[in-house]
């Protein structure tokens, strides 16, 4: 997919929502800890900033329970671009509110008990992606989109509709997403998403080193992709999971109406209820 | 007043748009393209179920020439939709700038077969109302318009593109047997079997049937006829089996849900401009939003960000 050449946009200039992870149960566990992760977030969202005065960030956050808007670097003020110190604090502060505030909702929220959990990216992507067609109602000049996802709990496959609604919306606006894994799995939904809409999915070998992978592959805009190499992912598995197992199949039956995926022949579709007409071997 | 540089580029350019538009919203369909010069009607592309070939085909050279004949036209595309599977929708859709209709036989009974083989014909007129269009389209339940202008006649096309409600009777509901294949590995190499082209392996899709090379997906497999798509294709159409629900107006109450920004764009909700202060917000998760996001997620996003960020019980 070309990315989003127009003589509407100002080449080098880019809006930039960061979408992070904040899961508890899969932090509690991760190899790096979030702390140092959140350190190394912010110094690259401050070097975005310092690329261009035009340059606009936004941070937000998926929880377990709930989904928020961290830091936007337009609030920040006439000179917040440039005061690093001052970036770096608020979006911290904002940050450890939005945990706080999710850990208390997850407590009193009794169906989310096992550490496999998943976060509320279909929430975060949504979010972005209404931020994104505001910025484009903005008028003519506007910086060019694209979104990034810091992502290490695993995937939800409740929010499997959810996700694919969001990146058909994005690869229809032609915003890109792109990946960084922080996990050890990879996401099947995200690898999705990032080809899909032409984004760069990555899974860092040293998570200890965030900060330099982060700004080799996804600080530069739209317009200087085209000069770059970036990673290339292989193997993008798109084949679909049956809806009565949810085990992945690569041949299967599909129902006409509603388009439900079923690994054996049934005479009745589970999901829409309808009798089929006529009998297959 | 007529429409510039010729009405031929004006149809070819809109068709195009149609085209891509139609397969944004009907991923699995299929779609051929017909014309009729000389009174003889010629198929200009196969019946496909990508884009690229079609547009290629628009952006080539068109011309124009003689009579037109509605009757060879429907014959011909008779032949071809007769050998849809009975679960299939059957579509025509004519651009007609013609005033009248040189045909050999009487159309009347092509009109019967049509309706009798459940095709919907529907026209679009670039001249003036025709009688026969109009009975055409009456009979087999499709829609007459006729365009007054460019703009107008874009948007009459693009009218076409979501899928009518189709009727219980008309289309059987099946189950049809799909292949959904994966990225060859890297070092094979073979021939793709639509191209007759060697390709190395990680830039086609193999089968998973017949393990033959196929470059684009969605398809029919030469070799053993089995239907290939991606899950994305099929995922494209879930948004009509759970749409969102519609949002209800309310006006700003000091210390609200959300507090006085659109839950989506962070936007203020109070306007200072003098307008009333009406908001929407969603029944289900009571998120307030303004009505930009409000016409976004209906129409685009197909999620409300209030209920996906939220940890409900039925998750």
């Amino acid at each position: 997919m070309t990315s989003a050449h127009s003589k509407l946009y100002s080449d080098d200039v880019s809006l930039v929502v960061v979408v992070v992870d904040t899961n508890p149960f899969f932090w509690a566990g991760a190899a790096l800890p979030f702390a140092d992760f959140l350190s190394h977030v912010l110094h690259f969202v401050n070097s975005l900033l310092l690329l261009s005065n035009l340059n606009h960030v936004v941070i937000i956050a998926a929880g377990v329970s709930s989904c928020a808007y961290v830091f936007d670097s337009g609030n920040a003020g006439a000179s917040g671009a440039a005061d690093v110190a001052e970036t770096l604090g608020k979006a911290s502060r904002k940050m450890e509110e939005f945990i706080k505030q999710d850990a208390r909702e997850t407590a009193s929220n009794g169906t989310v008990a096992d550490g496999g959990a998943a976060s509320l990216f279909s929430g975060a992507l949504s979010l972005a992606l209404c931020y994104i067609q505001r910025i484009f109602r903005s008028g003519t000049r506007h910086p060019q989109p694209r979104i990034l996802c810091l992502q290490g709990s695993p995937d939800g496959p409740e929010q499997y509709v959810a996700v694919m609604n969001s990146i058909f919306s994005a690869q229809r606006s032609m915003v890109p997403i792109d990946t960084c894994i922080v996990g050890t799995q990879d996401s099947a939904f995200l690898q999705q998403a990032s080809y899909i809409t032409g984004g760069v999915y990555m899974k860092p070998q040293e998570l200890s080193g965030l900060f330099q992978y982060l700004a080799a592959v996804f600080a530069t805009d739209l317009h200087s992709r085209t000069f770059l190499r970036l990673p290339k992912t292989l193997g993008v598995d798109f084949r679909a999971s049956c809806f009565c197992h949810k085990k992945t199949i690569d041949m299967g039956y599909v129902c006409s109406v509603c388009l439900s995926i079923f690994c054996k022949y049934h005479k009745k579709c589970s999901t829409c209820g309808i009798a089929y007409a006529e009998h297959f071997p | 007043m007529d429409y510039r540089p010729s009405r031929m580029a004006v149809v070819a350019k809109c068709a195009e748009a149609f085209i891509r538009e139609f397969f944004d919203q009907n991923p699995l369909s299929h779609v051929g393209l017909v014309t009729i010069k000389d009174g003889i009607s010629h198929r200009l592309t196969e019946i496909g179920g990508s884009p690229e070939s079609q547009i290629n085909a628009l952006m080539g050279k068109l011309e124009c020439s003689g009579d037109s004949s509605l009757q060879n036209a429907l014959e011909l595309v008779n032949g071809y939709l007769n050998q849809i599977p009975s679960y299939g929708h059957k579509e025509v859709l004519f651009l007609y700038s013609a005033l009248n209709t040189c045909d050999p036989g009487d159309i009347m009974e092509t009109i019967e077969k049509c309706k009798k083989s459940k095709v919907r014909c529907s026209v679009i007129g670039l001249a003036a109302e025709i009688f026969i269009c109009k009975h055409l389209c009456e009979e087999t339940g499709g829609s007459y318009t006729v365009a007054l202008d460019e703009s107008h006649f874009k948007e009459l096309l693009l009218e076409h593109a979501p899928p009518p409600p189709a009727i219980a009777e008309y289309a059987a509901a099946n189950l049809i047997k799909m292949g959904f294949p994966q990225r060859g590995a890297e070092d094979l190499i073979s021939i793709c079997s639509c191209h007759k082209k060697i390709k190395s392996g990680a830039e086609g899709y193999i089968c998973p049937r017949c393990k033959v090379n196929v470059c684009e997906l969605p398809t029919e497999c030469r070799t053993c006829g089995l239907t290939l798509v991606s899950s994305p294709h099929l995922a494209r159409s879930y948004h009509h089996l759970f749409p969102v629900a519609p949002f209800d107006e309310v006006t700003f109450k000091l210390g609200q849900k959300g507090g006085q920004n659109c839950f989506g764009c962070q936007q203020s909700l109070i306007n200072t401009g003098g307008q009333s202060n009406i908001h929407v917000r969603c029944p289900k998760c009571n998120h307030h939003f303004c009505f930009d996001c409000d016409i976004y997620i209906h129409e685009s996003l197909h999620n409300c960000p209030g209920c996906e960020s939220q940890r409900s019980s039925s998750r």
